[in-house]
């Protein structure tokens, strides 16, 4: 495996640490030039460029299937993984779950919040048309929170104090 | 180290640990064999490898396996069975002129000695910085940069050899 050794009509490794941009300013201008100007060093850097995208682009083999269990056949049996995905990371899906559940819980408050809150207040007056658009507002929430629930499974209505009933109904 | 540690160090380095094996001994089995060592002995050595350091660690374990491999049975193979070597997707090495050019440069490349191939191993083949791998062969940085010019030079008249012979 003794490597050859360089020819002497060919560029020397100053030549690759210029591929490198290694050299300093200097040196690499004297290089470039050669380079340029010089049959031998222009298809030397050729060659290099070459064969560094070659081997660079040479297939990356892959461990066996049975890799992993080959490695722990090998260890003493107090060694066994219990889970292979015990200890897995949050995958995307589950941190959209849980931050649409938070956000699901969230709108809950904010809303038991404000039902509190306007049933306390002195009684305003109201339009019919004010009444009819806090009505719509109300059922597009609901909705809304609906559509969280199914999503995300998660049970917003029970962190909901008991809905006002309407005036009509009372 | 408990089993769930060593089960991500396989995740994330087990391809590449066992790739650099391949290339260093050329035989699949072989290969499997020290990559596994290389991860049992991981799994011994435990807390004293912190995870940042895991993937130079095992890359050095498993070249010093394979250079004592080497030592003890005077292994006489080629660098790598390129042709054995399959990717996972089609590469630009399906075009015959770039599979020659390829399959001349691993013969060349089984032309060096170590350190030389382990570095254009890591470095051209594997893609390892030069940090990285001035860490795998226990190297100053500025060593592993001259080694590397002096490799890559060697392997280029290697290479060049090659292939005039054939011409």
């Amino acid at each position: 495996m003794n490597a050859p050794d360089l020819l002497p009509d060919l560029p020397d490794e100053r030549l690759e640490a210029w591929l490198d941009h290694a050299l300093p300013p200097d040196e690499a201008r004297a290089v470039a030039d050669r380079v340029a100007t010089d049959a031998a060093w222009g298809d030397a850097a050729d060659t290099a460029l070459r064969l560094r995208a070659a081997l660079a682009a040479a297939p990356l083999p892959t461990a066996p299937p049975d890799f992993r269990a080959r490695v722990f056949a090998a260890l003493p049996p107090d060694a066994q993984p219990t889970s292979v995905h015990a200890d897995r990371p949050p995958t995307p899906r589950r941190r959209r779950r849980v931050r649409l559940a938070a956000g699901a819980v969230f709108a809950a408050v904010v809303l038991a919040v404000g039902l509190y809150v306007t049933r306390f207040q002195p009684e305003p007056r109201y339009s019919d048309a004010d009444v009819a658009a806090a009505r719509a507002d109300v059922e597009w929430t609901l909705a809304y929170l609906n559509r969280l629930n199914a999503q995300t499974a998660a049970h917003v209505s029970d962190a909901l104090p008991p809905l006002p009933q309407p005036e009509a109904a009372r | 180290m408990p089993p769930a540690a060593l089960d991500t160090a396989l995740r994330l380095h087990q391809d590449r640990v066992y790739a650099f094996a391949l290339y260093l001994v050329g035989d699949a089995d072989a290969a499997a064999d020290l990559a596994q060592t290389a991860f049992v002995r991981l799994w011994e050595r435990g807390a004293d490898v912190a995870e940042a350091a895991q993937r130079a660690w095992l890359l050095r374990t498993v070249r010093n396996a394979a250079l004592d491999r080497f030592r003890r049975q005077r292994f006489d193979g080629t660098v790598a069975d390129f042709d054995a070597l399959e990717a996972d997707d089609p590469s630009p090495l399906d075009q015959t002129e770039t599979a020659d050019l390829a399959a001349h440069a691993f013969a060349a490349l089984d032309t060096l000695d170590e350190p030389y191939r382990s570095l254009v191993l890591l470095c051209d083949v594997q893609a390892l910085a030069y940090a990285d791998a001035a860490s795998v062969l226990e190297l100053p940085l500025n060593t592993v940069r001259v080694y590397l010019h002096r490799a890559r030079a060697r392997l280029r008249s290697a290479f060049f050899l090659r292939t005039r012979e054939r011409a």
